[in-house]
């Protein structure tokens, strides 16, 4: 009997670590169940507010192409007014007007009037060129702001960069103006083809090769391309121009950051430009960077993907 | 016959810019000019222009609208369209390539660029 009960005891003992063990397991399940639940419904949450957020991105792109295409129409309109009708009177003044003082020799005759005269041809090519440093402006917003919301590249091909070059010498030959500078290109021969697209490298050169003519007084611009691995090809820009002070060789790609001039005068244009290059230069894959010459001026320096018969 | 020129553009500037751009043409045609996209429209199925001078966005119809209604005719068909616009977006340029384009002009245009454009068409 004692046997019995003693036995019956330990039992007991066991039964109820048993139980005990159970009641506290069962109770970790449902709280487990409970924290699975609460974060199922912190999940679902997160999950919602990603699709809201997506919706959300979604209508600010769209606002943003709306804004741009609004900003574009309502700016370059009365632009194209301004530039259109000052060239038109430049031209009539130039044509029309001056034949007739000199016919009659007014101008030799009278000095104030024939001062008048250079004040206002002086003052009619003003115009036109702040017009025109505008509509650069409005053009380097635009592209940056579609930068910034994540614009993609347009159609990408295999293109010959030589040709390129080449077109982009010819359309900004005219910048020189009075200037002894002489621009030539230096391409490696079977350079192989890149891939990319056409207007954004064009864009790209046209950039960095305007740039070395703002501070190239006399001298050689020289553009260079080679094969740099198996992957890219790099391309330079060289000048003879007044270089970069090695602080704002970092700096100069940001957004309105531009190198002081020497004589205090405020640098030129909208400091987008470099911004710009160097996006058009990440979304082709490349990298960009710049670096004084050993003796003068400076020189900038990016990558082209090579084109190898497929998509990047 | 004398060629027909017409110009369709909302802003008022922009109608007498060109206008007095076109003036520089020695040769003679005729000028319409309309003042949106109705009015432009009209003046195409009525006269048949040689040369039509298009922007894009108007109010009302808009310069693609335009051409979407007489993209299918073929009395049409032959009209020299000079497309108007404000910038070359991407989504721009596909457009115009769905219709038949002579040219596209983005605004700020130079006025001796136009004149050059005409003188070509003319020849």
């Amino acid at each position: 009997m004692f046997n019995f009960v003693k036995l019956n005891y330990r039992e007991l003992i066991i039964a109820l670590i048993f139980t005990i063990t159970f009641i506290y397991l069962k109770t970790k399940a449902i709280k487990l169940k409970k924290d699975n639940n609460e974060l199922r419904l912190k999940v679902e949450k997160l999950e919602n507010k990603i699709i809201l957020d997506e919706n959300e991105y979604k209508k600010l792109n769209s606002d943003n192409n709306e804004f741009i295409s609004l900003v574009s129409h309502e700016f370059r309109t009365p632009l194209t007014s301004i530039m259109g009708f000052t060239k038109i009177i430049r031209k009539k003044f130039s044509r029309h007007v001056i034949p007739a003082l000199e016919d009659k020799k007014l101008l030799e005759s009278n000095e104030k009037l024939s001062y008048q005269v250079e004040l206002i041809k002086g003052n009619l090519e003003i115009i036109i060129s702040e017009s025109e440093r505008l509509a650069l402006m409005i053009e380097n917003i635009l592209d940056t702001t579609k930068i910034d919301f994540g614009n993609e590249l347009g159609k990408c091909e295999k293109l010959s960069i030589e040709t390129i070059i080449n077109k982009v010498i010819l359309s900004t030959y005219s910048l020189i103006g009075e200037r002894d500078i002489e621009v030539f290109d230096l391409i490696e021969a079977n350079i192989p083809y890149v891939y990319g697209d056409e207007h954004k490298i064009m864009q790209i050169l046209i950039n960095l090769l305007s740039n070395a003519f703002k501070f190239t007084n006399e001298g050689e611009i020289v553009i260079s391309a080679k094969r740099q691995d198996k992957e890219f090809i790099i391309i330079e820009v060289k000048d003879s121009g007044i270089g970069i002070p090695e602080k704002y060789q970092n700096l100069i790609f940001n957004k309105f950051k531009q190198v002081e001039s020497k004589d205090g005068d405020k640098p030129k244009g909208t400091g987008l430009g470099l911004y710009i290059t160097k996006n058009l230069v990440k979304q082709h894959g490349g990298t960009i960077g710049v670096r004084n010459n050993e003796t003068k001026g400076c020189c900038f320096f990016f990558t082209l993907p090579i084109y190898k018969g497929e998509e990047l | 016959m004398k060629t027909k020129i017409l110009i369709v553009d909302d802003e008022a500037p922009i109608r007498m810019l060109l206008e007095q751009t076109l003036e520089e043409i020695e040769e003679e045609f005729e000028l319409y000019r309309a003042k949106d996209g109705e009015e432009g429209l009209k003046i195409i199925l009525q006269e048949k222009p040689d040369i039509v001078f298009l922007d894009v966005m108007m109010p009302g119809l808009t310069g693609y609208e335009v051409l979407d209604k007489i993209k299918d005719k073929d009395e049409l068909k032959d009209i020299k369209i000079i497309l108007l616009t404000a910038k070359g977006s991407t989504e721009e340029i596909e457009m115009s390539n769905r219709y038949n384009i002579y040219l596209y002009i983005t605004k700020p245009f130079d006025p001796d660029f136009i004149v050059e454009k005409t003188l070509e068409l003319l020849q």
